[in-house]
């Protein structure tokens, strides 16, 4: 038996939810880094020594425990970077806008982040971080607004 | 035929109702980590992981274990997910079995969890009804137990009533004080319970378990591994998993069939006739008071409507001769996704002696059960300390 | 390995599918797969299934599709990934010795949702979350990374969708049937640069069902099998800053435990196809790389030649992979299907002499994190 209803029927609903999410120390300690003191820091793991930022308190390489939190940058290099070109929902900045890879200073992996969309921003460009105001800070990775390209500091947003 | 296959070391955190220090992946790496210790390892030493938890949504990270399992220190290696609500736990340390006793792997390390106060569990479970058709008069797990455990009643008054529901809580809140993992740890009496405020008629807050955060693991491993490592590993001797439909007019909760079938599955398996004799020690997965009773008949540790009889009798006491959830059971601790691996946990810990405060004497057979969904799906796991 | 069999397989037209609900996909393709080797439900002796509550907006997606798979009173595992894991785990269970069959089952209804959602939703809540990161960004970044590590232009990626979507239209289960060009594709709409429109996956619709049996059971049936003879599943780190974003790490390890268990050592020689998962045309020529048939860095030239284009050494994705369907949590599913009815010489399509040996894979997570491989054999 097939049935042929008149039209289509949808039911239009949403699945949210709020969330509080428990950062953890080392996640902590680096938001609050970024928001009281505007530096970025890294986990040196205490096995391989690999340097990571953003950190996590196990080494995503080697498994083993994170053995202290060490600044890195601020200037980095542009690893890879794409182009947005139409505004995106969750994204904290209007398109266009580019997503970039930075390898930091002294970190052995790149941090993911956002950069405004500027010809300047290529592969081994030297970028460094755009932070917010520090009232505007919260503890979030967006307290750094963005990655600027050499000699854009200071251009506005 | 099939290769035989052992629990050689668990680990879990203590299960409160908000871990503060550690985020999501970090429980889950304490436990996983607490596993591979017990059982004398390290996470090079395991060849796979399985992970599990229930939906995403409590946490709000689709696909987690791709943000979680790299913290086990495994990564780059398998890893797998199951998903499977309510007996997730189990269903983790259940594929946990099969890839080692498939021949694909040796040793696997199985973790569940669950991290509920990062969200709004409520509304988590509340997206477990179909949107099309219950969502909107959906107020968690509780409603739907309610009616379980007023259809239970129901059918076997008076032999069972609103008190044996009552017994069981102070019997497993009782029994929790000997184990350092559980949550809630303060005894409470009949009255306690019978005046505690309603939740969803007939159960009333000390018949519900809390919410917790917390994670589970254990380490699976083949014979020689096994044989090598654990002076006495817990071998799973009997694994029985079976769903059914969910519309609610189709299952009968009081005595649900799938749990029936699972229990005979493992116990076919396992070579059990009279499991309420031969079983010296079982947990089950009673999220309500109520829930222990229904379970224990389903499963045959106690006959049809015995259920108050049972509890009555002291026989699912410590001292008994069944004891049932001497762990304290969910109504202890209840970090959802890992919940019915505790069971299997802590029915392994029996076997292998290392129970610590409340190990029952002379376990040598125990039974694990977990039930989820829309009272639809079961899991039993039988360990035994020889095969 | 023990000898395990796919004995039957089924996948629905994928699309914007309208009047279908998840249901009623999973319940025509049990149907048609169980057709497929003349079984029918009451012979199957565990179903493991893969679905996604977050694409479903279900919490526990299988407490309503439990009973439209049959598996009501069965025994029943959910797999939260890809259904070519689920392959694998089923896989396990018959291996084990405790089942004779088993029936794999993935579904996913894309058009249902917003299509960012099911990605943005993968991503961490501190580091990525914020910054509104979706599979798109993450797929763009790799691009770019591997572009500029080995030098490969654009145009590679875009031959790939050219090779793809010829291919898929001639294959009447792909949502995308009509060929493109290399201008059309390099000049469709930018997504995320360097990505464009024409190379990357359509928002689907669709399941796909499969059934497996030990030995016994697959020579009884009146149906050709497609002998399992590996498999081999791999995650990276979560970060993709922590990763070699330019390489597939995790397709290079899982496809290796695959080549270890089938006895495959040249793959360029020893496969006679692969089907992958492609949600991206440049992640194509990555995964040349990551599975050894030509070496790093040169996954355009292996293109060029010919090689992984219909009556090449090792034809890729016969079926237009995901380029031309991309039923999410079914598309690594579908592959193994295609790879099934390959072998076999049981697909509907224009019959390729000499397939005998195939490898799927699925990749899952941001830019391919994950992956898993499975190798079937007349």
């Amino acid at each position: 038996m097939t049935l042929q209803p008149p039209e289509l029927i949808y039911m239009d609903g949403e699945s949210r939810c709020d969330y509080s999410w428990t950062t953890g120390e080392v996640v902590g300690t680096f938001l609050a880094a970024l928001r009281d003191r505007g530096k970025i820091l890294a986990g040196v793991c205490e096995s391989c020594g690999q340097v990571a930022v953003p950190p996590t308190s196990y080494c995503e390489s080697c498994g083993a425990e994170i053995a202290e939190l060490r600044e890195v940058g601020p200037r980095g290099v542009v690893m890879s970077w794409a182009r947005v070109g139409a505004d995106l929902e969750g994204v904290p900045v209007a398109a266009p806008f580019r997503y970039v890879l930075v390898r930091l200073a002294g970190a052995d992996t790149e941090l993911l982040h956002l950069a405004p969309d500027d010809d300047r921003i290529t592969i081994g460009a030297t970028v460094s971080p755009e932070f917010k105001l520090q009232a505007e800070r919260g503890g979030e990775i967006t307290d750094i607004r963005w990655f600027v390209p050499d000699g854009a500091q200071g251009e506005g947003s | 035929m099939t290769r035989p296959v052992a629990v050689i070391g668990t680990g879990q955190t203590e299960y409160v109702s908000r871990r503060d220090d550690k985020n999501v992946p970090e429980i889950v790496r304490e436990a996983g980590l607490r596993a591979l210790d017990d059982a004398g390892l390290k996470p090079g030493d395991v060849d796979a992981v399985v992970i599990g938890s229930a939906p995403e949504i409590f946490e709000g990270v689709n696909y987690p274990e791709d943000w979680i399992a790299p913290a086990l220190g495994l990564c780059p290696g398998p890893v797998m997910r199951v998903h499977t609500g309510g007996t997730v736990g189990a269903s983790t340390g259940i594929a946990g079995f099969y890839h080692v006793a498939s021949g694909m792997f040796d040793t696997v390390l199985a973790v569940a969890y669950q991290k509920l106060s990062d969200g709004v569990p409520q509304y988590g479970l509340s997206a477990c009804y179909d949107p099309l058709w219950d969502r909107d008069f959906a107020c968690g797990a509780p409603a739907l137990v309610g009616l379980q455990s007023r259809q239970y009643l129901n059918r076997h008054a008076p032999h069972v009533t609103e008190e044996h529901g009552a017994m069981v809580a102070v019997k497993n809140r009782r029994n929790a004080l000997a184990n350092p993992y559980a949550q809630l740890r303060r005894e409470i009496t009949v009255a306690d319970v019978m005046s505690s405020p309603p939740v969803a008629e007939p159960l009333k807050l000390l018949d519900c378990c809390p919410t917790s955060d917390g994670a589970a693991a254990m380490v699976i491993s083949e014979e020689r591994t096994a044989r090598k490592r654990c002076p006495r590993p817990a071998w799973f001797t009997g694994v029985g998993t079976c769903s059914e439909s969910p519309y609610v007019p189709h299952v009968d909760m009081a005595y649900p069939e799938s749990c029936v079938r699972a229990a005979q599955q493992a116990y076919q398996m396992a070579w059990i006739y009279e499991p309420a004799r031969e079983l010296d020690v079982a947990e089950v997965y009673e999220a309500f008071s109520f829930q222990e009773l229904i379970w224990c008949e389903a499963l045959g540790l106690c006959g049809p409507g015995q259920g108050g009889k049972l509890i009555e009798s002291g026989r699912s006491e410590m001292d008994g001769a069944l004891p049932v959830n001497a762990s304290g059971g969910v109504l202890s601790a209840n970090p959802i996704g890992a919940s019915a691996m505790i069971r299997q946990i802590e029915a392994a810990m029996q076997v292998m002696g290392k129970a610590g405060d409340h190990q029952v004497d002379g376990a040598h057979r125990a039974l694990a059960h977990s039930w989820g969904g829309a009272i639809q799906f079961s899991t039993v796991t039988i360990f035994s300390d020889e095969i | 390995m023990i000898d395990v069999g796919v004995v039957g397989w089924a996948q629905t037209q994928h699309g914007t599918l309208e009047r279908e609900t998840h249901q009623s996909l999973i319940y025509m393709v049990v149907n048609e797969a169980l057709a497929s080797c003349g079984m029918s439900i009451h012979d199957i002796d565990v179903v493991i299934d893969a679905g996604s509550d977050f694409l479903d907006g279900r919490g526990i997606s299988t407490c309503i599709t439990v009973d439209s798979m049959g598996a009501h009173f069965k025994e029943e595992s959910k797999i939260a990934g890809d259904g070519l894991l689920a392959a694998i785990y089923a896989y396990m269970r018959i291996a084990s010795g405790l089942f004779g069959t088993a029936l794999v089952v993935a579904y996913g209804k894309s058009s249902e949702s917003p299509p960012r959602a099911q990605s943005v939703s993968m991503t961490d809540p501190f580091y990525l979350r914020p910054l509104g990161l979706d599979a798109t960004a993450a797929a763009a970044l790799q691009a770019r990374a591997y572009g500029h590590h080995y030098g490969v232009g654009n145009e590679a990626a875009a031959r790939v969708a050219v090779k793809n979507r010829a291919a898929g239209a001639l294959n009447t289960n792909a949502q995308l049937r009509t060929r493109v060009t290399l201008e059309q594709v390099m000049e469709s709409p930018e997504l995320v640069s360097p990505l464009r429109e024409l190379e990357a996956a359509p928002v689907t619709d669709g399941a796909c069902a499969l059934v497996m049996a030990d030995a016994d059971v697959a020579r009884s049936l009146k149906v050709r099998p497609a002998w399992i003879t590996g498999s081999g599943h791999a995650m990276d780190p979560f970060s993709p800053g922590a990763r070699e974003i330019h390489k597939v790490h995790s397709a290079a390890l899982a496809a290796s435990d695959a080549y270890r268990h089938a006895g495959v050592t040249d793959p360029l020689a020893d496969l006679d196809l692969l089907e992958v998962t492609e949600a991206f045309a440049h992640q194509e020529l990555m995964l040349y790389e990551a599975f050894g048939l030509c070496e790093e860095g040169e996954g355009e030239g292996l293109l060029a030649s010919g090689a992984t284009s219909p009556g090449g050494r090792v034809p890729v994705n016969l079926s237009g992979g995901a380029l031309c369907a991309n039923p999410v949590v079914a598309t690594g599913l579908v592959r193994l299907a295609e790879a099934c009815a390959r072998v076999t010489d049981r697909g509907e399509g224009d019959r390729i002499d000499g397939i005998k040996r195939a490898m799927a894979h699925a990749a899952g997570g941001l830019a391919m994190q994950t992956a898993a491989c499975m190798i079937v054999e007349r």
